[in-house]
């Protein structure tokens, strides 16, 4: 006789156990930086559209190659829909994060720099022209799109590492901190922004049905990012 | 004899799961607590009562929860009554980074003003709204201790009680059966909506994060 036991649930909390994430508080009053220059390069060339517990995962190796194809595909064409609806997710989050900046009484400005070879803070920073007081540097290391499983919907979602290092030393961290928004489960000391209701899509063909609303979906999660990545500046 | 080894093997690994999480079985869900109507409350917190954020031994983080419910010290603050918590700030606070807030229950948050005092109870820094973010299960503000610091002073917000905090919270859920010729696991993915009410009744939390643990040590004498 078979004796059957279901167990759910035991994955859930496991997270629970990992260590606190622990950010770097900026004081402003003691930093006494006026201008700001932003490091370029911000975001991944491409957005993600990862669907975590899909069928495939559930069935081994072979699930998994079959997951990755069709992960593939669909990112393949969402990136073609925010491209052709004229959508950059670079230049977005940067006139976001100046206007930001410049709402809390900062000079800012944009700087070029090397590209970077991986999803990491720079080693060092470029100025064109008078030299800042720090350089943020805004790390987003994945935005697009997320559902928790199938037949779950599609929302936005940025995950981002943040700092703010003077020009003068740039071995003085002044500021850092980590961003999630919309992150499966919340990490300990981790910056968690819940994803914004509005933009919910159903499946990949509700997706690419609109690609402006696709785009503007991305874009308020940027925007949030960016609010809370400057809001740590006050 | 299978069956009994699964079930032990279960209720280990639940018992870890909530050993990890720092929670235990709740028959009631406490709610928010909206109004506040304690009369004659002193206006200076009771530094005396304060609560240490000195940990027995230098450690990397140190959390201290405090629960807060209507019968706990109150305070008149702004000209409002409200319940309060005190913290003694740990004496070297150079090296130390501090996350003051309340922790989120399945219904309700504890509704934190933040106030930090100095050795004589004075004011010396307070936090606007926007500085307090969500950071996994707390609601907090996040500040490095300044020169003559001394105190850390939770109270209730009261235009912030009653607000609701709407988040969406996605995870994922693994089911396993267990047969006598094996397991399957199989995993979905959740997607639900969560609403907690910000209340005068909660948990105020207050975590001390080291970043030199070894500096007793270093110290002469």
């Amino acid at each position: 006789m078979h004796k059957v036991l279901v167990a759910a649930g035991l994955a859930v909390s496991l997270s629970a156990c990992a260590s606190t994430y622990v950010g770097k508080p900026y004081d402003r009053a003691a930093a006494n930086v006026q201008s700001i220059g932003i490091a370029d390069d911000a975001l991944p060339e491409k957005a993600t559209a990862s669907e975590v517990a899909s069928v495939g995962s559930n069935f081994g190796l072979v699930g998994a190659l079959a997951n990755a194809a069709i992960q593939q595909s669909r990112e393949k064409a969402i990136n073609d829909a925010l491209a052709g609806a004229g959508f950059d997710a670079e230049a977005r989050l940067e006139q976001r994060v100046i206007t930001s900046l410049d709402a809390q009484g900062y000079r800012a400005k944009v700087e070029q720099n090397a590209v970077r070879q991986k999803r990491v803070y720079l080693a060092s920073y470029n100025s064109a022209g008078d030299k800042p007081d720090a350089y943020l540097d805004i790390v987003v290391t994945n935005y697009g799109y997320l559902s928790a499983g199938v037949g779950q919907p599609w929302r936005p979602t940025v995950a981002a590492t943040v700092r703010l290092v003077s020009a003068s030393d740039s071995s003085k961290v002044l500021m850092e901190n980590q961003i999630v928004y919309n992150g499966m489960y919340p990490q300990k000391g981790v910056i968690t922004l819940s994803a914004n209701p509005e933009y919910a899509f159903l499946d990949r063909e509700d997706m690419l049905a609109d690609p402006a609303r696709l785009a503007g979906g991305i874009e308020d999660a940027l925007n949030k990012v960016a609010d809370t990545a400057v809001g740590l500046l006050r | 004899m299978r069956f009994t080894l699964n079930l032990s093997v279960m209720a280990a690994a639940a018992g870890l799961l909530g050993a990890c999480a720092g929670t235990s079985s709740v028959a009631i869900v406490p709610t928010a607590v909206v109004h506040y109507d304690r009369q004659g409350c002193p206006t200076q917190p009771d530094l005396g009562a304060a609560l240490s954020l000195t940990p027995e031994k230098e450690k990397a983080a140190h959390t201290v929860t405090t629960p807060v419910r209507a019968g706990s010290g109150c305070l008149t603050w702004a000209g409002k009554a409200t319940p309060y918590v005190v913290y003694a700030l740990p004496a070297d606070v150079e090296d130390k980074t501090f996350d003051v807030g309340a922790s989120l229950e399945s219904q309700r948050i504890f509704a934190p003003e933040v106030t930090v005092l100095d050795g004589q109870g004075a004011p010396t820094r307070t936090f606007a709204r926007d500085q307090f973010l969500y950071r996994g299960g707390v609601y907090s503000v996040q500040f490095r201790a300044r020169p003559g610091d001394a105190y850390v002073l939770v109270t209730a917000a009261p235009e912030l009680v009653g607000k609701a905090y709407e988040s969406i919270a996605i995870g994922t859920t693994t089911t396993t059966a267990y047969t006598g010729a094996g397991s399957a696991s199989w995993t979905v993915g959740n997607d639900s909506a969560q609403s907690r009410t910000f209340s005068y009744e909660g948990v105020a939390q207050v975590s001390v994060f080291d970043s030199d643990t070894k500096e007793a040590a270093k110290k002469p004498g």
